[in-house]
């Protein structure tokens, strides 16, 4: 089974992604901040990541860079959802070597689509 | 025998001393020219000292004068002596130039008349010479001056016969000069007449196209042509004998006026231009040249001055430079505006950014939440799924709620900036209003979070209730959102010398110290709050509200240990 960590502030948000992805049959772990996130990343070694970048306690940013500094984790496929449009910060996500990222507001395909991406690139 | 000897030397001795003061010059020489005996007179006279020369050979003594390169007396007096101790007889030399050395090495003229005699011995044989000199050097001069003079006398009388030929040969020249200069002095009379006729001409010319006057050294007028009487509007009468001055209109600065009267004192011509005034007040301008006439001192003693009126002119000339100026002034003002204009529009700019991203962000994440709950809903269409699909019904409600409290505060916003509030009082009692508030933040606590309330003094007060409502529940959320969870939230109130005071005091995050200053800015984030999710325009909001009260709001808050608003408003 495909075990997914989602890490995400906004409770609703996370909730919805949650059952999204578990009615598609993936087992999925949340978070709902950046440290949480990351200290749940290096436990159970998830097989993809999705992870909002504006968050308290450690954004996005951080939780990829931590990740990527751990020779376990660092080749975990990353995903990022942003809320953002601005291409700065789009760019900023690629550019630091992320698989993707998601623009909200997201529709379900969206995210399936990015984890068959990821699974296929395996 | 001993006696006669001893009378013998005594005689010997006196005989040498008679011989050394013997008035002439006498040298006494052996056969081989060794001097033997000098008289003091001839010591003296070649500037000698006996010591120095007795016993020394003559020609040693006496050598040739060696900067005269005709120099022969050594020759001559050498073949003298020899001829005497040939022929044994006397031999006078003739007038002879023989130079002395002096005792300092240089040589003296001196001429002499030599006769050298010989002292036979008893065997005939020639035991001394005697040689006598006398100087004649002094003669020789007088004989030299007397030649000269002579010589002089013949030149003067040649002279005078060459004089004599050339005073005629002058006044012959001289009366051709005459007749010359006659006839240049015919020519210059007949040219004067034309040039004075030239001169009339231009004093014509000058008169009729220029203003003139002229003035003595001291500016003192001594004739204007009727243009100075012209323009000037004085008679000839009233300006001849008065200072120049009179047409000073006081406008040139000292130094200019300065500059002009050391340039003409010093004979130079002066140009310019001049601002002078009327008889009747009227202001013309002229552009001047002074010319100096100078005495043989070059001392100027007369001031002709030369004008043409150039008031047109210079009317044009001072309107355009007062347009440019009016120009410059309005430019230099627009510029201002329009830069004032640019850094409010840069302002502006840097706030639809700061708005554009805020908006966004604030937007898509309830817009998230909505759009998967409809996909959820749409997931669930069974009969038994009903619970789940009220669930995200109630949560679709809920953001949309979250999406229309945005856009009430830029509608607040807008309203407050268009001044389109109006204020509507009413009685209430502030405990029951405070209460009702808390009530409603309730559902936004964190867990463990909770609001503390202290009241003091009256309990009615007459304010607008909604705009005390925004504010408050504004401060409170904030003190909800900015802490963590377990912490308290202090609220008091108090109403005291007609002011209600009220203050919101939490232990959360705290505003960096470096961004207390711009915490009331529009769209403004402090640093530490940039990922929790807001507008920034919330305390915006909350100023301007408090502001629309005539109240005021201040804040207290470090870093990390919590932040206290108070806001206070008058009560009638």
């Amino acid at each position: 089974m495909i075990t997914i960590l989602l890490i995400e502030d906004n409770a609703p948000v996370r909730e919805n992604a949650t059952e999204l992805l578990e009615l598609e049959g993936y087992k999925v772990i949340s978070a709902e901040n950046g440290k949480t996130g990351l200290l749940l990343a290096k436990e159970i070694l998830p097989d993809i990541i999705f992870c909002d970048i504006m968050m308290p306690e450690a954004d996005g940013y951080d939780v990829f860079r931590g990740l990527k500094n751990d020779p376990f984790t660092a080749g975990i496929p990353f995903i990022f959802l942003t809320a953002s449009v601005e291409k700065k910060e789009v760019e900023a996500a690629l550019g630091m070597g992320a698989s993707a990222y998601i623009k909200k507001p997201f529709e379900p395909k969206d995210l399936f689509d990015a984890i068959e991406a990821c699974l296929n690139k395996k | 025998m001993e006696e006669t000897r001893t009378i013998s030397i005594e005689r010997e001795a006196n005989f040498r001393s008679i011989f050394e003061a013997l008035p002439g010059l006498y040298l006494v020489l052996l056969p081989d020219l060794t001097i033997y005996a000098v008289s003091d007179a001839y010591a003296n006279a070649t500037m000698t000292r006996r010591d120095d020369i007795v016993g020394r050979h003559l020609f040693d003594v006496f050598p040739d004068n060696p900067e005269d390169a005709s120099a022969d007396g050594v020759s001559n007096l050498r073949a003298s002596l020899r001829s005497v101790l040939k022929n044994k007889s006397a031999h006078a030399m003739a007038l002879q130039k023989y130079d002395i050395r002096k005792p300092d090495d240089e040589f003296e003229e001196r001429y002499w008349s030599p006769l050298n005699k010989p002292v036979l011995n008893s065997k005939n044989e020639v035991e001394f010479i005697i040689h006598r000199v006398e100087d004649v050097t002094s003669f020789m001069q007088l004989l030299k001056e007397q030649k000269e003079k002579d010589k002089m006398t013949e030149g003067l009388i040649s002279r005078s016969a060459e004089m004599e030929m050339e005073i005629v040969k002058r006044s012959h020249e001289i009366q051709k000069m005459n007749e010359e200069l006659e006839q240049k002095i015919s020519d210059r009379t007949l040219l004067l007449e034309s040039v004075n006729k030239d001169i009339s001409d231009y004093k014509f010319a000058l008169d009729a196209s220029s203003i003139v006057a002229v003035t003595d050294q001291k500016g003192i007028i001594l004739h204007v042509n009727e243009n100075f009487c012209r323009i000037s509007k004085y008679t000839k009468e009233e300006l001849i004998g008065q200072d120049h001055r009179i047409v000073n209109s006081g406008y040139h600065p000292k130094e200019f006026i300065r500059n002009l009267w050391v340039t003409i004192a010093r004979g130079k011509i002066w140009k310019g231009e001049i601002r002078n005034i009327a008889k009747d007040g009227t202001i013309y301008w002229v552009d001047t040249t002074i010319v100096p006439f100078v005495n043989e001192q070059d001392k100027p003693y007369k001031y002709l001055a030369i004008r043409a009126d150039i008031t047109q002119r210079k009317q044009a000339e001072e309107t355009i430079l007062k347009m440019n100026e009016e120009l410059e002034s309005k430019v230099t003002e627009r510029t201002l505006e329009l830069s004032n204009l640019l850094e409010r529009l840069q302002a502006m700019n840097e706030m639809k950014s700061r708005f554009v991203s805020m908006a966004s962000h604030e937007f898509r994440t309830p817009l998230s939440a909505i759009l998967s709950s409809v996909s959820l809903i749409e997931s669930y269409s069974a009969e038994e799924h009903v619970e789940k699909r009220k669930k995200h019904v109630e949560r679709i409600k809920s953001s949309i709620k979250n999406l229309i409290s945005i856009l009430n505060d830029f509608l607040s916003l807008d309203k407050l900036e268009q001044g389109s509030i109006e204020i509507a009082k009413e009685n209430f009692d502030l405990v029951g209003f405070a209460d009702d508030i808390m009530e409603e933040v309730s559902g936004i606590l964190k867990t463990g979070q909770h609001i503390s309330f202290l009241h003091s003094g009256e309990k009615e007060i007459f304010q607008d209730k909604k705009i005390l409502r925004n504010v408050l529940l504004n401060l409170l959320s904030n003190a909800i959102k900015y802490s963590e969870e377990n912490k308290e939230i202090r609220l008091s109130t108090e109403v005291h010398n007609h002011t209600v005071s009220i203050q919101v005091k939490d232990e959360g995050i705290g505003i960096p110290e470096e961004e207390q200053k711009n915490l009331f800015g529009k769209f403004y984030r402090a640093k530490n709050a940039t990922n929790i999710q807001g507008t920034g325009l919330g305390l915006n909001i909350v100023k301007k509200y408090v502001e629309l009260l005539e109240g005021a709001i201040s804040f207290t808050s470090t870093s990390g240990r919590g932040t206290t608003f108070t806001f206070s408003f008058p009560q009638k």
